[in-house]
Order: structure tokens, then sequence, then C-alpha cells
């Protein structure tokens, strides 16, 4: 699981729903809950919070390609790759520290990712879980 | 029911202790009492049994009254029907097994309970060996067989497994578990070990400077902070199964068996029987009529 630290920056609530902005260092991240600072005492500007999201749910993209939907696009090189039958594990260095995704082994190879490759790691605003 | 109101002054060597408890707990449940050294653990557990006399206090046993300091009512700890299992084993080390079970054994009670003790706890083989000449797991197994042969409602376990390596530690707390359940026990076990709270005890009870401070799940004391997935269920482990470089974990949440593909870091010091959390986002489910 990929575990970062960060401070929350804004909160926009609709019903139910709130839009989060979570400053990592100098990285915005936007993390949608349903929760709203109403349920969750730690839904507060300022407050510390540990973003967590899967390796499974962590998107390669190679080169600086921006026109997709995802809401978390993070640039960072390519630090190593091992291949598994199905699967293989990416480790990325980024602003926001190491981030690794696991990703089909066969894209690894359509995509031929290599260390230091320049690489953007995307993560859906929807699939990251916050801990207080 | 077993309601409990303790109100007592402890003298300790850093000054004085309120002990001050209001409580209850359901028959036939495993509660945990879990607090630094010092909190008034042990000295809860002394009153209950009766060892410990106290200022003012109640405690009743459904109808049964144990004590009401009020009415000047206090039930000697044999009246009580209670079991009691410290960390250390106090056997008569020149008894065998048998003969400490049957020593313990009130007069005129029914023996068959020994034999059947003596089966759940597997100690069949070691029956008529001396006490002195078993391993510090098997005297526990004849401390915890000796604490039911009265049949007791509420069984007190002072971290009883404390001074055993894990490995022995996980054989007793199914022995434990199995008595728990097969006697429809109240147990109350003093514990500081997280994996053992949660695979015991469904009730934990945090004592801190004399008071109930936290009354809560073992799952929700031991989760790293509030996690904000709305599915969120505790379950236990069944099957791990390693792939490339994630793992399947079959885990079982009330009578459904679910799958969970989890990372190398994530089932570190997980084994199968271990009680998990299990917790999403809510954006993923798909949800069906079932007609």
């Amino acid at each position: 699981m990929n575990k970062v630290e960060g401070k929350i920056k804004t909160i926009q609530v609709q019903a139910k729903l709130s839009l989060l902005t979570v400053e990592v260092d100098t990285i915005l991240i936007e993390v949608v809950v349903i929760d709203t600072p109403e349920t969750s005492t730690y839904l507060k500007v300022g407050c510390p919070i540990q973003l967590m999201f899967k390796e499974i749910e962590v998107i390669i993209g190679k080169g600086n390609e921006r026109s997709n939907s995802l809401e978390n696009k993070i640039n960072g090189t390519l630090k190593s790759i091992q291949h598994g039958d199905l699967f293989s594990k990416i480790i990325v260095a980024t602003a926001i520290g190491e981030l690794t995704s696991i990703i089909s082994f066969h894209m690894a190879i359509e995509l031929e990712l290599k260390p230091e490759d320049k690489i953007m790691a995307m993560i859906k605003s929807t699939d990251i879980m916050l801990s207080a | 029911m077993i309601d409990i109101e303790i109100h007592k002054t402890l003298g300790s060597s850093v000054g004085s202790l309120k002990l001050q408890i209001e409580t209850s707990l359901v028959q036939g449940s495993f509660t945990t009492i879990f607090g630094v050294s010092g909190s008034g653990k042990t000295s809860m557990l002394r009153i209950l049994a009766g060892l410990l006399a106290l200022e003012k206090g109640k405690i009743t046993f459904n109808d049964n009254v144990w004590l009401d300091t009020s009415r000047n009512i206090n039930l000697k700890p044999q009246q009580r029907k209670i079991g009691f299992v410290f960390q250390d084993y106090a056997l008569f080390p020149n008894m065998t097994v048998r003969e400490n079970l049957l020593y313990a054994c009130a007069k005129n009670s029914d023996r068959k309970i020994i034999d059947e003790l003596i089966e759940i706890m597997e100690l069949r083989d070691l029956q008529n060996r001396k006490s002195e000449m078993l391993s510090g797991g098997q005297k526990q197994r004849v401390a915890i067989a000796r604490a039911l042969v009265n049949k007791p409602l509420l069984l007190m376990l002072d971290e009883p497994l404390a001074a055993l390596d894990i490995s022995l530690r996980r054989k007793l707390q199914d022995y434990l578990l199995e008595i728990h359940k097969q006697y429809k026990l109240t147990t109350l076990m003093v514990s500081h070990d997280a994996s053992e709270i949660i695979k015991m005890s469904e009730r934990v009870l945090v004592l801190d400077q004399g008071i109930i401070s936290k009354d809560l799940t073992p799952v929700e004391l031991f989760s790293s902070g509030e996690v904000s997935g709305k599915f969120k269920f505790s379950g236990e482990l069944i099957e791990i199964v390693k792939q490339d470089f994630v793992t399947i974990l079959s885990i079982l949440i009330g009578n459904d068996l679910i799958k969970v593909v989890a990372d190398e870091e994530e089932i570190e010091g997980l084994r199968i029987g271990d009680k998990v959390l299990v917790a999403s986002k809510a954006f993923n489910p798909i949800i069906k009529k079932i007609d």
C-alpha cells in the first residue's frame, strides 16, 4: 500500500460528499470521500492526514501526456522494475516520495519501461483513502 | 449479566489510586481489560473474586448478589462461582495433574467434569505425571482446567499466557476459546497483546488511572487511526495465496467468504486465523437486487 502524509488545504462539500485538496510537499492531491466535516472530525483545513492507495490503483504513463481524466498526475522517474508472470512491479521516484505501482506484465513490455524513464504516476481521486 | 460497581482507594509506591468502575458484562461475552501497569486491572479482578475488600460497591451476577456494601453482603471467593488463572500456574508440584484437579474440586460436586476437562485440554497422556515434571505450556493447560473444575460462571484470566512463547500462546488461546464457548463462560481477561486481544475478545475496557476511559471493540482500539473507507468489516483470515507481486487473501466475514488482493507489505505478520479489518472506498462496488 502506498502511504503519503499531507495537510488538508481545501474542502468543498456537496451533500454527503467532500472534495479535498491535500498538500503533500508542494504537490496538491485531490481526494473525494463520502464524508463531511460534520461526520468526520479530521476533515478540517490544516489537519495532517495520511493518504493511502493500493499499488494496483497507480496508473503509469510514459512521458508527459496529460490529456486524460485522472485527477492526480505526478511526474517522476522510474527507479526500478521487476517482472512476474502476470504483473510487473514498478517503483517511481516522485516529489511526494517513492510510489509503487503494479501493472500487467504485457503493458510493461509494450511501453518498454526501463529504469530512468520519465514517468507519470496517476491516481483517481475516488481511489484514495484517508487515515487521520 | 454481571453488574459491577467498584469504589476502592488503592495504595501504591507512587501514591494512591482511586479505582472507580461501573460497568456490566453480558453473560457469555469475552472482554479484555487493557491498560498500563498500575491502572488497577489486577485489583479489579481481585475485587470481583472476593480476594480484595473495598469501601463501597455492588457486584451482582443475574439475581445473585455477590457483594453489596450497603447491605453488608460479601460472599466468600468460593461462593462466587469464579475461576481464576494467573501468569504463574501455582500448581502443587508433587501432585499429579489429576490430583491437582481433584484437589481443587469442591466436595460433593460432580467429578465427571475432570475427565471432560482432561479431554478438552488434551491432558490424558499427562494426567498421571507430577506437575513439577511439566513444561510451562502444559502447566498452564492444567491451571486452566483447574480453574474450571467447579463450573464457574465467571472466568478471570490475568495475563495467563504472557510467560509463554508465541506459538504456544496461540495454541493455548485456542484452548481458552474452546472452553469459553463450550461452558458458556463469561470471561474477563487482562492482556497487553494486540493480536491476542483481537483474536479472543469482542470488547475491550481500557483502564486508565482506575477508571474506564474507553469501552470499544478490539478492532476499534487497534486500527491505526480512523480510516475513511465506507466499506469496513472485520473478518477472519482463512487462506493466503501468493501470486507474482500480489497475494490473494480469503477472509470470512459473517457467513460470506470474500477475496481481497493485498500487497507484500500489507500481509506482513498476518497468519491464518487472524482477525483482520477489511476497508475499501465505496466507489467500486456494484449493487444488484436479489430476487
